[in-house]
């Protein structure tokens, strides 16, 4: 057939598909920028060269209790101060039907370096409690992190002796009875200088509530089955003992299914605020009036439901400033078919469900998302997010042929303020299907690319190494002298070229978790960071010029910084 | 002496039970005399008669439940490969089941047949939603708007995705323009009314809300809609009045879910699916033309979950068309009982009656439905039927 004999419209679109096959080829030649679907992002597994060979146990049995569905986080903070990011794993325990040969405990893996991880002996750390969630910040402002677990049961305080072993503190108000605790976090309520505790409680467990069956199988039954329990806040005496603070606080007042919770000043005066991501039912959001009491505001607010006013089954959530207005947004993690949520901070106490403007729940549906990260994962200046994903029944693939219940993780880079899902272009690692659960971010070689290991419920943790293309960054390790050791709700603000952007030092956050000690800020192509703002909390700012980046610095209330060498940006 | 006082005794007892009899006699016939008269007095309800070759345990479990529907389809697929409409139902069955991925290449295989199938696009229109993919949702919406433009489900996909899609102003067109003929679907309104809140339109997405909460006062959505666009207003009084009657209806609603979660019933969902088979496998051999089977599929779905009113009236429907009164009138009778106060129904079991010659029976529906609505112009035809029916 003669091309000219072709009606004119049928060659109009033969011409159209001609010119789309150049392109299409000469942006594969030229490396696909021009399509604007590449991404820089990309991670490399070091699970097994890790050396960590950890597997999480939920204790099960086969009679499905719920507790085993939901179990367990992670901790990443370096306990022994020498500079590397350690790894805490928390671990279940044998549940009823159950029997193990060795007891499962959680376990501590210190950091050698080069990404080779040791489980060092002798440090106490191995609480045997049915692990849930956990937190770190240094209670007794002593210098070194502390660790705070929820458990089904008692909980347990941790306290670092500074000498690599941890003594289980025996203040009985700390273990908040026999509740099935969620997300654990520490803030200074009241800021007295003293880190208070807030557990966020699941379900008033009961294990006579039988398992559920859907189309003739056995399933987990949902929280619904359950009575609600009122979250816990203890106020830290500053003597080493804690008070139960929860009715005089007012968190007493409220009852619901708690999981991830994250402490940040969501109104930005000055005080530490608590978000509460609920499972299938409404979020809290606790405004500090400053003195350590709380009244919950989510509804008003706007981050109690999504955009239609429907609850979620919200499991983790974390806070980051993604369109650079230098307020902090809350991303939260969902059940399967809902969205995972991203909520903007519009300032005057007011948020809105951004999650269809932005994108930030694309890909979600069919997922249960668990831990997540709001973190620069490129260096580019703005907060990507991380989404740890897996089902929490274990025999899905029979149920459903969209999800299983193992599952791949997910990346969602930040476009100027959209996001857009790039998990199956950052590396084979994201090609792992596991039941993850709890994951931290934080730069575990030091490299000033921040890394990524999960918590795989009934497996080995998956450890990534980030191996972005680099770029610029700077990352500060506070250290308070009158505010909290840790510097536990202290922002830091910085300019870099003309881009400010703005961290808050969170102590639990994600699924049940905590990581992130040190501030990691992406700086792009900027070498120098012209203003450094922080904002200690309950204290004076500190204000410091032209820090050169790519080091690591340590920033001591009322001193001037202190830097690492440069360190090399490896091509 | 003995013998003889023997003997009156034996009379004496025979006359008793003699009388006695006579009396039972008695009162049979003045039973039988008073007893309501009805000539089908041993007629089994189809309803509750035996199914053609349904092999149905009424303690089935879950999984034997789902194999009957398996079975049913495989049965379809076998008696009707090339009707587009076989895949459909087993495409339903899939997403019911969660079995999405398989509902999807039903569906697909469905508009291979027939690419013109709105109910297998409309299929993949909502597999594309849940997917995330609302590019390729808002393009199969557009189809089926080409193909169909009157479905109405078809805007509030469209406009959905649109609204995921973060294309708000679009789907505030699509949404204008549907409720132009449908003014009063609230849920188009509802989400009319999200559109205005993703523009920043707080005025027009409070006065969206305000419009649904008029035609359901106990919307969730509208009511939570609403409060936010006050709060983006700055009218905090009413944001607060607004969340705090979104705020009741939430925990009411939540409370229901949990004792719905509470009393979950694997067996019931189950039988729940199963009867959705057999109702969708009956309309495909009505419209094959095989009214028996048709019927019996329903009478299946009827067994596994009773009282699904729309599906009795379908198949008493069906009963009539195929001539099958009797069985027409038993499902009246029970419609009838499930609504006795629905003059439609009255009316249509009156006339059956009719048509069976009960016209004892006719008549006491027809009075009912006179009883009911005196006035409306059915009835008075219903007194001339009357009439005409004592006459004869």
């Amino acid at each position: 057939m003669q091309y000219s004999r072709l009606p004119v419209a049928t060659r109009i679109v033969l011409r159209l598909v001609a010119i789309c096959c150049v392109v299409f080829w000469g942006c594969r030649f030229l490396g696909n920028d021009c399509l604007g679907q590449d991404t820089t992002i990309r991670f490399e597994d070091l699970s097994q060269s890790s050396q960590i060979d950890f597997i999480h146990d939920n204790g099960s049995s086969g009679r499905h209790y719920l507790i085993e569905a939901v179990a367990a986080g992670m901790a990443s903070f370096d306990y022994d101060n020498d500079g590397d990011i350690d790894l805490y794993f928390v671990n279940g325990a044998a549940l009823p039907g159950a029997a193990r040969s060795r007891p499962p405990t959680n376990q501590l893996w210190r950091n050698q370096g080069q990404f080779k991880f040791e489980k060092p002996s002798g440090t106490y750390s191995e609480d045997r409690g049915y692990g849930l969630g956990v937190t770190v910040g240094d209670v007794d402002n002593d210098g070194f992190a502390d660790i705070y677990l929820s458990n089904l049961n008692q909980n347990e305080l941790l306290l670092n002796n500074g000498d690599g072993t941890f003594t289980k503190s025996v203040d009985e108000t700390l273990a908040c009875g026999d509740r099935a605790g969620g997300g654990p976090c520490m803030l200074d309520a009241d800021g007295d200088g003293n880190l208070d505790i807030y557990v966020a409680n699941y379900v008033d467990f009961n294990f006579d509530i039988q398992a559920t069956k859907f189309r003739g199988r056995t399933v987990y039954g949902g929280p619904l089955l359950y009575d609600k329990l009122p979250d816990n806040f203890l106020l830290n005496q500053g003597d080493g003992t804690f008070v139960d603070y929860s009715q005089a606080s007012g968190i007493d007042e409220n009852r619901e299914w708690g999981m991830g919770v994250v402490c940040f000043d969501f109104d930005a005066d000055g005080d530490t605020d608590i978000f509460v991501a609920n499972d299938s039912t409404r979020n809290l959001l606790y405004e500090n009036d400053g003195s350590g009491s709380f009244f919950d505001i989510a509804l008003l607010a706007g981050v109690a439901y999504d955009h239609r006013g429907d609850p979620q089954g919200s499991m983790g959530a974390d806070v980051a400033d993604y369109d650079g207005d230098l307020r902090l947004d809350v991303f939260q993690t969902a059940y399967t078919k809902q969205l995972a949520t991203l909520y903007r901070n519009l300032g005057d106490a007011v948020l809105e469900d951004a999650t269809l403007r932005t994108g930030a729940g694309k890909g979600t549906f069919y997922y249960v998302n668990w831990g997540t990260g709001f973190i620069d994962l490129d260096n580019d200046g703005d907060k990507d997010l991380f989404i740890a994903n897996g089902h929490i029944h274990d025999n899905m693939d029979d149920l459903d042929d969209t999800v299983s219940y193992r599952l791949p993780n997910q990346v969602m880079q930040n476009e100027d303020g959209r996001f857009r899902d790039v998990s199956e272009q950052v590396g084979d690692v994201f090609q792992i299907e596991a039941s993850s659960r709890g994951c931290i971010l934080d730069d575990l070689d030091n490299d000033g690319r921040v890394d990524i290991v999960v918590l795989n419920s009934l497996a080995k943790p998956t450890v990534m190494r980030n191996t972005s293309k680099p770029q610029n960054w700077i990352q500060f390790q506070l250290a308070g002298t009158s505010s909290n050791r840790e510097a536990v709700g202290s922002q830091v603000i910085i300019t870099a070229g003309d881009k400010s952007q703005i961290l808050e030092v969170h102590s639990g956050r994600g699924y049940q978790s905590h990581f992130g000690s040190r501030l990691h800020f992406g700086l792009g192509s900027a070498k120098t960071v012209e203003k450094v703002e922080v904002r200690w909390h309950g204290a004076q700012p500190q204000v410091f010029s032209d820090l050169a980046a790519n080091r690591i610095y340590t920033l001591i209330q009322g001193q001037p910084p202190e830097s690492s060498a440069e360190v090399e940006i490896q091509k | 002496m003995e013998q003889l006082t023997e003997n009156s005794s034996s009379r004496v007892q025979i006359a008793i039970i003699g009388a006695l009899l006579l009396v039972a006699v008695g009162l049979l016939g003045v039973w039988l005399y008073l007893r309501p008269v009805d000539t089908n007095v041993d007629r089994i309800s189809v309803l509750d008669a035996p199914i053609d070759g349904f092999d149905y345990q009424p303690d089935a479990s879950a999984a034997e439940l789902l194999k009957l529907a398996d079975v049913t389809l495989d049965d379809l697929s076998s008696r009707f490969p090339d009707v587009p409409q076989t895949f459909n139902v087993i495409a339903n069955r899939d997403f019911l089941v969660s079995d999405t991925g398989a509902a999807k290449s039903n569906w697909t295989k469905a508009v291979e047949l027939e690419p013109s199938n709105t109910e297998a696009l409309f299929g993949l229109a909502n597999v594309a939603f849940e997917d995330t993919r609302y590019e390729d949702a808002i393009g199969i919406c557009e189809t089926i708007d080409r193909l169909a433009p009157n479905n109405p489900k078809v805007p509030l996909l469209l406009a959905d995705a649109l609204l995921h899609a973060g294309k708000a102003d679009e789907a505030a067109l699509v949404l204008e323009q549907h409720l132009a003929t449908e003014q009063g679907s609230v849920q188009a309104i509802e989400l009319l009314g999200n559109a205005h809140l993703q523009t920043k339109s707080y005025e027009k997405a409070a006065q969206c809300f305000q419009r649904a909460i008029d035609f359901a006062p106990k919307s969730k959505d509208a009511h939570y809609g609403l409060a936010q666009a006050f709060a983006r207003l700055g009218d905090r009084d009413n944001a607060k009045r607004f969340m705090e009657r979104f705020k009741n209806i939430a925990k009411e609603i939540g409370d229901e879910h949990a004792e719905e979660a509470k009393a979950f019933e694997d067996r019931n969902y189950a039988a729940h699916v199963a009867a959705q088979v057999y109702v969708d496998s009956a309309n495909i051999f009505r419209a094959q033309g095989d009214i028996a089977t048709a019927c019996n599929y329903i009478l299946r779905a009827h067994r596994l979950q009773p009282d699904v009113e729309p599906w009795l009236t379908e198949l008493q429907r069906m009963f009539f068309s195929n001539g099958q009164l009797d069985e027409a009138a038993d499902v009246g009778e029970h419609l009838v009982g499930l609504a006795p106060q629905d003059l439609e129904r009255r009316l249509n079991l009156a006339s059956l009656y009719a048509d069976l010659g009960r016209a004892d029976d006719a008549i006491e529906n027809y009075e009912a439905a006179i009883e009911l609505a005196p006035d409306d112009p059915r009835c008075q035809q219903a007194k001339q039927i009357i009439n005409q029916l004592n006459a004869s």
